[in-house]
């Protein structure tokens, strides 16, 4: 394998089983090292849980691009059906933008959640990118899993991760909904895929 | 066996595993055609997505669509009339990308297969019937491979394609990629799987 940084998604009926719980056992392993070591803490002293979306990511806290800013945990905000198509939107607002103390986030991969949808709607973001420390870490297509209408989602070889105190925010590519793209009429339903690590008590005590 | 195998083959019709052996065995070329070409250690390069219209100049042409597309779309992804363009005549091939285009200067990228993304469309009543059936791939002036999309098309779950012989676009390259246009009222729904190969920095620092 070349040494070259891996910054794609590939979905996840285009990858073995295994391959898939490689690539997230190894992230997990790789997060919960780094924190161990910058925390001065051994490993068992730290849990690895699941991103609530508002708590721990800011997820569409900033109102640009939305209906309105969430302030609840909920990956699905409504879009802003006006102006803001054909460009990348950053979610997190400008209030946050931090990780917090002692916590470290990896992101693997998105779901797309749409089919469990009464009424399934269309998807409206076509890229994700990842900004961490002042750098773009990652842009991600998120178009590949439209061919798997029963398996939408898809993981990166190289997780994202997000340390500790440090800037981040994320940005969605909303190409337009509508046939002629002049207007924008669709929800996102976008999962980000990953997980917290952190010392055991500062949210959970399992 | 010592002839180019240029063909598409469905992925379902692939062994296990084979997918990601074509896969990683295509990005290992790229990086070390780049890394030497570039005279770069593989370890400054970065394996990104390709975007559509940026990477590639996909769809920012009238031969296909109505309105020349600017958006990093690959192709319409919405069913409907306004995007998409009805040609004289059918049984041609049309040019899907800007005019003139180029290779970005130390940017590689890379094809190896095609996903067809009408299927997210499952749950709707107006999935298109698919009206493009070869792609060309004209790189440096000289024609790299033709692929028949319609291979896939009986996967319906799954309708991806992968080549073993994948198609490289090295730096400042003239490319040409040209859709098969068999009748009129094209819908466009068509994602080249691929890598861009470049130096960390150029779009993203991983």
């Amino acid at each position: 394998m070349n040494k070259a940084a891996k910054s794609y998604l590939i979905p996840v009926r285009e990858l073995l089983p295994s391959e898939i719980t490689r690539i997230r056992n190894e992230a997990i392993a790789k997060v919960v090292t780094m924190a161990s070591i910058e925390l001065k803490k051994p490993r068992n002293e730290m849990v690895v849980r699941d991103i609530r979306p508002y708590s721990d990511l800011d997820w569409c806290t900033d109102a640009t691009g939305f209906s309105a800013a969430l302030s609840v945990e909920s990956w699905c905000p409504t879009l802003d059906q006006t102006d803001t198509y054909e460009q990348y939107v950053g979610v997190v607002s400008s209030a946050n933008q931090a990780m917090e103390d002692s916590r470290w986030i990896a992101i693997t991969g998105v779901k797309d959640f749409r089919l469990n949808e009464a009424t399934p709607v269309l998807q409206a973001i076509n890229f994700i990118k990842i900004e961490v420390g002042g750098n773009e870490r990652v842009i991600w297509d998120l178009q590949g899993m439209e061919s798997y209408p029963n398996s939408k989602a898809a993981i990166s070889p190289a997780p994202v991760i997000i340390p500790q105190n440090t800037a981040f925010n994320i940005y969605i590519y909303m190409a337009g909904a509508d046939e002629d793209d002049t207007e924008f009429d669709a929800v996102m339903y976008l999962v980000i895929d990953g997980f917290v690590v952190e010392p055991r008590g500062k949210v959970i005590s399992p | 066996m010592s002839a180019t195998v240029t063909t598409l083959t469905p992925i379902k019709e692939l062994a296990t595993g084979q997918l990601s052996a074509i896969r990683n065995s295509v990005i290992d070329g790229v990086v070390r055609r780049a890394s030497r070409e570039l005279s770069l250690p593989e370890e400054k390069l970065v394996v990104r997505e390709i975007r559509p219209y940026t990477d590639l100049g996909m769809y920012g042409v009238t031969t296909v669509l109505d309105t020349a597309s600017t958006a990093d779309r690959w192709g319409s992804f919405y069913h409907g009339s306004a995007v998409v363009n009805a040609p004289a005549s059918g049984g041609n091939y049309v040019s899907a990308c800007t005019a003139s285009k180029t290779i970005a200067d130390d940017t590689y990228i890379v094809v190896y297969g095609v996903r067809d993304s009408r299927n997210g469309w499952v749950f709707s009543s107006t999935i298109p019937t698919i009206s493009v059936t070869l792609i060309k791939f004209n790189i440096g002036n000289a024609d790299r491979a033709i692929w028949d999309l319609t291979k896939a098309n009986l996967y319906y779950t799954q309708s991806v394609a992968v080549s073993p012989a994948a198609i490289v676009m090295p730096p400042l390259a003239p490319i040409t990629i040209s859709l098969y246009l068999h009748a009129n009222n094209v819908e466009i729904y068509l994602q080249l799987m691929g890598f861009v190969v470049e130096p960390i920095g150029t779009v993203i620092t991983p």
